[in-house]
Order: C-alpha cells, then structure tokens, then sequence
C-alpha cells in the first residue's frame, strides 16, 4: 500500500509536470528536446524533462530510449560526461582498477563496453598497463 | 599476453564519431553505434568480457534478461555491471523484480539475473555510493561446465 507521503509526492510531481507535458505536444518539443540534460534549466525545461524523462519514458522505453539518446538530447548528455573526465578519472579508479584486474588476470583478449558514455572508461586510462594493453 | 581488443558500442552516433577522432591513434579500441537490442554485437564481436556503466540501468527488466541471455549464448565468459541503485525505494537483498527510479532509469537486482542465467556472481559497492545511490559492481562469470 503506497503511503500518504509517496502518494502526494506523485501528484506533485505529475503537476509539476503538466507544462511540459503541453510542451511534448506543441510544435515547440523540437525546441526543448535538446535540453533534456542540460545541467542548467528554466522551470519550464524542468518541467519538459521531468514529463519526458519520468513520466513519458516509462510508457515505451525502447522508443524512447532511441528517441533521445540518439539525438541532440544524447550529445549533450555526453558531452557533459566527457567535460567531467578527469573527475571520473579519480572517482572511478577503482572500478577502473577491478576491471583491469580482471581482464588481465583472466588473460581476456576481446572486451566489449555497451553505451561507451562519450568514452568515460576508455579514457580514463592512459597508462599502459602492459606493452599489448592499451587502455584508453 | 594476446592484443587486447576493446569495443564500445552506444546508440549516440555523434559519440562513436567522436570517439573515433579521438583515439584514431590507438589500434586496438573500436567504436560502433547501434542498438544492443536490435544488432547481435555479441555474436558479430565475439567478446569474453561485456561490461556497462550507468547503461543497463535504462534497460527495461525484459531487456536486461534478454542482454544476458544473448551474451550467454554468444559465449561471453564475462559480464559485468556497474550501475546504480536507489536504495530508498528498493531492497537489493530481497527485491528481484525492476523498478523505475526515475530518470529514465530503473533498479534492477542484477546479482538475481546472472544468477538465474547460470553466471557465478560475485558483487561489490563502489566508493561512489551515497546514502541515497549505491553504486553496485556486479561480477558474473559463466560456469566453466555451461
């Protein structure tokens, strides 16, 4: 049973919602479509983005998964990763660190990351680790 | 030591032809863009390891058992999971079945479905991790006698 809290947590949020929601429909999504992951935004980009992020999405997630990640909306979310790469560089090590143990201790010659990020982990090692192993 | 050849796949195409420019110097890293779910990477690349980072987390419960279920068939040895989960809304110890978090986003118990797919996991919890988000690393290896 969904308590209280969660249940007007949802109505507020689906409020908040409805100018975006309008948005979705009006010749203007074009417009707003890019700045779905825009770090900073109006009130009414929030509002697009909680519409199409949280509600929208949910309703056929493959569609919509394309839809955005593989448009502008996608390049600026990747953007704003590669823009924090040396940040990842530090914050990740030892995720970095336990995937390169991994591979090399299992002697794996063929390693295969699905939705590269703008290359986060690739780029996050320049060092060699052994004369075969380039790692970004 | 063999080559290691590393592959990055990701539906953003502006990102695979970046990438390219970017490490058109290093031999051995191969970008390519398309979907998982519509093109057999696994079968066409043949990797031993698959790995994702705040990527199966938009995959749908059904996608994500289908992502594991295609890598077990093409011989993955590997698959590896890093990805985070809110631990307001979702019980990672007893919840098997995914959850939207918001965000295009969903919890998932990825340590349930490797092992449902027969892959020995082992899991830990980055450093990353918040009180809100913990970030789970999720090591399946597929059983030598699969």
């Amino acid at each position: 049973m969904p308590s209280l809290k969660s249940l007007v947590t949802k109505l507020y949020l689906l409020i908040c919602a409805i100018p975006g929601a309008l948005l979705w429909y009006s010749p203007l999504r074009k417009r707003f479509l890019p700045t779905l992951f825009s770090p900073e935004k109006s009130a009414l980009q929030r509002s697009f983005s909680l519409f199409v992020l949280d509600i929208l999405f949910y309703t056929d997630v493959s569609k919509y998964r394309s839809l955005i990640i593989s448009q502008e909306a996608g390049d600026v979310w990747c953007d704003i990763y590669r823009s924090r790469k040396d940040t990842y560089k530090k914050l990740f090590s030892n995720w970095f660190d336990l995937l390169e143990k991994i591979i090399l201790s299992n002697g794996l010659a063929r390693v295969m990351q699905v939705g590269c990020a703008g290359g986060r982990t690739f780029s996050s090692r320049k060092k060699i680790a052994t004369n075969k192993l380039h790692w970004g | 030591m063999p080559q290691i050849s590393f592959i990055g796949v990701d539906l953003n195409k502006t990102t695979i032809e970046r990438n390219r420019e970017v490490y058109k110097e290093i031999t051995n890293i191969e970008f390519v863009h398309g979907d998982v779910f519509v093109r057999n990477f696994f079968s066409e690349y043949k990797p031993q390891l698959v790995f994702t980072s705040g990527t199966a987390e938009y995959f749908t419960e059904n996608e994500l058992k289908t992502f594991i279920a295609q890598a077990k068939k093409e011989g993955v040895a590997f698959i590896i999971f890093r990805e985070p989960i809110t631990t307001a809304i979702f019980d990672y110890l007893h919840e098997t079945r995914s959850k939207p978090r918001g965000g295009m986003a969903f919890n998932h118990n990825y340590t349930f479905y490797l092992s449902q797919f027969g892959f020995q996991v082992s899991e830990s919890v980055d450093k990353t991790s918040t009180k809100d988000v913990k970030d789970v690393i999720v090591v399946g290896r597929r059983n030598s006698v699969d």
